[in-house]
């Protein structure tokens, strides 16, 4: 193989693996964040009022 | 009263810079059109100088007719909604509605009996194929989009829409890049690339237009009264902002020539298609789903009159179908030079995004919990609720299809053409109808002039997407099994003309199918019509937003 297309599999084969595990935990953690962010329970009662929002139009056609 | 008067009416900055703007264009797109290699280019470009002189008149009559005090805010203490751009929009998406049902309809019955092609190259399936595709997702599907999203927008911000000439250059100039990309394919202008055909100078426009709709929403939220930002708008903001990522993704290319309507894409190969399918699959993501998903959570509630069933289930939603979408392209790429983990990539991320979409369904669903009757009593609900389970089903399919082994039948198959259609015209068909049907008498202060016939079009239409989708099934498994099957010495059993012989019937079912959506679709236009020439709702009167019962 040639050396220069070596080199470019490499690269290609380490920024696979990269993006295969730590990439893969990094949006994990995100999305646990998200998670913890919709279930915490002190938020129920903000979420609840929020689902009026469209419910409250005073000027209603 | 009388000092208000006084002040001197002027151009604003705006309307001079764009003035010279469009000036400047109508000159550059004239010398194009002088210059440009190909009569279609021309012509394109003589568009595009005709559309920049109308865009000034426009400005300027505007101007002369407008008063000198800026446009309030607020009347009475309740915002001064803007729906100017949104009644536009819900008219041009009947429109281009009933022309991409049509062609559709015609595509149909040219593979059912291909003497309809008449010989002639702008009729043949080639390009009237990518006509129908665009006409219905892009030019439908997005004028409902953009009047569903300025009428959510403004009214969940409780604010008016933030610009003045910006809300009609978007509206405008998105319906200017349709006629420019349909025009295009009928006398052959073409990328090649599936949902993506449009050339660069079409798409260059888009960007601009689409980066405007961006501001306007953006700048439209920053000016709410309400505080939280209502779910909806999250699906809006994410079909936007996603739909300009993919669009420049997808178009990295180099016109050969000013002068010329031909690009070359820098990257080839399979790159090219792993890129394509990325946009294409998120193109189905977040603009058949994460945008239409914005209309689902606002008209369900509003039409039930009970708040999403879950809140919480919305925020998840919204957030796994991000996570989730963007990995599932390779699923359209197995079996081919693409390295393998990436498929398996592609295959698993499908697998899983079944649920965040059966989250959805269940969300949309149940919120219907305690009014399960005015299924019965109200078939604009029943309509937007049944494209729900549409939405559940065709998010159930295809994960399915998705599966390396299911795909190795389906894949190349009529069964592929049977699940979009599902989610086209189950899914976003049905609840751009329902959205319709409760906007257009919103913005109009209008009744709806008959329920009895949203029903008549709710059940004609139903039985053809019924008609369409299982001819469909049967057409693509029979199809699959007949490619892959082998005589006991090792030959291919059917030859391919079989295959196409054998699938005739069902072209026949798919045309009718079809047929009955259209018929459906054409009662809504008169519906439509007859309401908006109705006479104006007193604005005192109560109206009632979950109607009386239908026949």
């Amino acid at each position: 193989m040639d050396k220069d297309i070596t080199h470019l599999v490499s690269t290609y084969e380490s920024w696979r693996a990269f993006s295969a595990s730590w990439g893969l935990i990094f949006f994990g953690l995100i999305f646990s964040c998200v998670i913890a962010y919709v279930f915490w329970p002190s938020r129920q009662k903000g979420f609840e009022a929020d689902a009026l929002i469209p419910l409250r139009e005073d000027d209603d056609v | 009263m009388a000092r208000s008067s006084q002040i001197l009416k002027r151009m604003t900055v705006s309307e001079i810079s764009l003035s010279a703007i469009f000036i400047a264009l109508a000159f550059a797109s004239a010398f194009i059109s002088i210059k440009a290699y190909t009569p279609v280019f021309a012509f394109h470009a003589a568009l595009f100088s005709l559309g920049s002189l109308a865009s000034i008149f426009a400005i300027v009559t505007h101007y002369r007719l407008r008063s000198s005090e800026p446009v309030a805010q607020m009347i009475d203490g309740r915002p001064n909604y803007n729906y100017g751009p949104i009644k536009f929009t819900a008219i041009a998406a009947l429109f281009w509605g009933i022309a991409g049902f049509l062609v559709g309809l015609y595509l149909a019955l040219e593979l059912a009996y291909p003497q309809f092609n008449l010989d002639l190259p702008w009729t043949n399936f080639g390009r009237l194929r990518p006509l129908h595709t665009s006409a219905v997702i892009f030019a439908f599907g997005g004028n409902v989009l953009l009047a569903c999203s300025f009428y959510i927008m403004q009214r969940t911000s409780r604010a008016r829409i933030a610009g003045v000439i910006a809300p009609w250059f978007v509206v405008l100039g998105y319906n200017f890049f349709i006629v420019i990309a349909g025009t295009g394919y009928l006398l052959g202008v073409t990328r090649g690339h599936e949902y993506a055909e449009p050339e660069w100078y079409a798409i260059l426009w888009l960007v601009i237009v689409w980066v405007t709709y961006l501001f306007v929403y953006l700048f439209t939220l920053a000016k709410r009264t309400e505080p939280h930002i209502y779910v909806a708008n999250w699906f809006f903001l994410a079909f936007i902002v996603t739909v300009a990522v993919l669009v420049l993704g997808n178009n990295t290319e180099i016109p050969i020539s000013l002068f010329s309507s031909q690009s070359v894409i820098v990257w080839a190969g399979v790159q090219d298609a792993m890129i394509q399918w990325w946009y294409a699959h998120n193109a189905v993501g977040f603009f058949l789903t994460a945008g239409f998903l914005g209309i689902m959570y606002y008209f369900i509630p509003k039409r039930t009159g009970r708040p999403i069933y879950s809140y919480r289930l919305s925020i998840v939603h919204f957030w796994s179908l991000i996570f989730l979408y963007i990995w599932a392209g390779p699923h359209h790429l197995h079996y081919t030079a693409l390295p393998d983990w990436a498929q398996t990539l592609g295959m698993i991320f499908s697998v899983v995004l079944w649920m965040p979409s059966w989250g959805g369904m269940i969300n949309g669903v149940m919120t219907l919990s305690g009014a399960w009757d005015k299924l019965r009593t109200d078939p604009v609900l029943r309509m937007l609720v049944v494209s729900v389970a549409f939405y559940g089903m065709s998010t159930f399919e295809g994960p399915l299809m998705s599966v390396k082994a299911v795909n190795s039948l389906s894949h190349y198959t009529d069964w592929g053409i049977g699940h979009v259609h599902s989610g086209s015209l189950g899914w976003v068909g049905f609840v751009s109808f329902g959205a319709l049907y409760c906007l257009i008498p919103w913005v109009w202060r209008r009744q709806l002039y008959s329920l009895k016939l949203v029903n008549w079009h709710f059940w004609i239409s139903t039985i053809g997407i019924v008609f369409y989708i299982s001819a469909m099934w049967v057409a693509g498994i029979m199809q699959g099994l007949m490619w892959r099957a082998y005589t006991p010495q090792g030959f291919l059993e059917y030859s391919f003309v079989e295959t196409t012989e054998a699938l005739h019937p069902e072209y026949l079912i798919r045309a009718a199918g079809g047929a009955l959506f259209l018929i459906g679709a054409l009662i809504m236009v008169y519906n439509i019509y007859r309401t908006i020439a109705s006479p104006m709702m007193d604005l005192s009167e109560d109206i009632v937003l979950s109607p009386s019962p239908a026949e």
